[in-house]
């Protein structure tokens, strides 16, 4: 798996967004749905080997939240798909109208204020 | 401010600033993959992926013999190391270029932009881009393909679709290959398709035996259709 390039994604991309502060940051979070082929704790793995390399980050935290599956129906129903069954629960029709469980994003960063970083 | 407070009381919630966003980690992958798209918006592109072992290359020898004369085709192939799929295509008369990942176990885009100005493409009809071996890490990274084909082989088992939904989720088009073997082996044709379809009711299926000869006109027939589609969609824009 690729979980160290999705951790030095995390970074370029905060850095990317917010130049004048990412040095600060103090806490990801991160949006990972079952169908992003990650896996929790291997990120997390992934992210304590990253955290070493830099130390700058060693505090920094990561909280991932998982998302099931969901599928929306033309019947109007949604379903949480179970074992990778893409079927409509009330219909029973097969569905690939997924509308979560592809997320692989960051939802929302945490950054210390400057001048209790400037004292770390 | 020049007001000096006790240190202990900047330590609070205002201390620091949330930001609430939503950034891709995967946006510049796809961002080099549209580039791709568009740079080769003449070739139809077709991204081959499967377990290792599966008949990848064999099966881009077979095609590459079988297209000779009615359309060029060309083949990046990717594998963690050494260059031997590339050499046996070579061997074989196909323009291919080997893309050494070193060890990591998907291509992204940004290799395959790279490797698009290294080889010659002068007449390409249809590039295919071979994946690495892996059913799981390629089907996260486009790579500018127009269509994902993924083989599964009967060896590996009816079973796998629902093991690895995302690249049948992905794929347009699953070859169940090696099939001169299915006498020996307790592998439904019927199971596994039943198993694609529930993860992608709208994949397509062919059985192939790249060896024997087996099912490989209706895949040619699919490669062209394919091509004349694009070829269509191209002159109606």
């Amino acid at each position: 798996m690729h979980e160290i390039f999705l951790i030095r994604n995390t970074f370029e991309r905060i850095e990317e967004e917010f130049p004048e502060k990412f040095e600060r940051v103090s806490e990801i979070h991160l949006k990972i749905g079952l169908l992003s082929n990650v896996q929790p704790i291997l990120l997390t793995n992934a992210f304590k080997a990253f955290v070493m390399e830099f130390p700058q980050y060693y505090n920094t935290k990561l909280i991932i939240d998982t998302l099931p599956v969901i599928i929306s129906c033309k019947c109007g129903a949604k379903t949480k798909v179970k074992m990778n069954r893409f079927v409509c629960e009330r219909c029973k029709d097969p569905c690939r109208n997924i509308i979560q469980g592809e997320e692989l994003f960051i939802n929302e960063i945490k950054f210390k204020n400057k001048n209790e970083y400037d004292e770390t | 401010m020049n007001t000096t407070k006790p240190k202990s009381s900047r330590i609070t919630a205002g201390s620091v600033d949330t930001e609430h966003v939503s950034l891709n980690l995967l946006r510049a992958n796809d961002f080099v993959a549209q580039k791709i798209r568009e740079q080769l918006k003449d070739i139809l592109v077709i991204n081959v992926c499967s377990s290792p072992g599966s008949g990848k290359t064999t099966l881009m020898q077979k095609t590459g013999e079988l297209l000779k004369g009615k359309l060029k085709m060309s083949v990046l192939v990717a594998d963690p190391e050494t260059d031997r799929d590339a050499v046996r295509m070579k061997e074989s008369g196909i323009n291919a270029l080997q893309i050494v990942t070193g060890g990591i176990c998907h291509i992204e885009s940004q290799m395959i932009l790279q490797a698009i100005d290294l080889i010659d493409l002068e007449g390409t009809d249809v590039l295919f881009i071979e994946n690495v071996g892996n059913l799981m890490c390629p089907s996260s990274f486009d790579l500018g393909e127009d269509y994902r084909v993924t083989l599964i082989s009967t060896t590996e088992g009816d079973d796998k679709p629902r093991k690895y939904p995302k690249m049948f989720l992905t794929s347009e088009l699953m070859l169940i290959s090696k099939l001169d073997l299915l006498p020996y082996l307790p592998f439904s044709v019927e199971a596994v398709t039943e198993d694609a379809r529930t993860v992608n009711p709208d994949i397509d299926v062919l059985e192939i035996s790249s060896l024997k000869d087996t099912g490989l006109d209706a895949w040619i027939q699919w490669i062209q259709t394919k091509l004349e589609e694009k070829k269509n969609k191209n002159n109606y824009k």
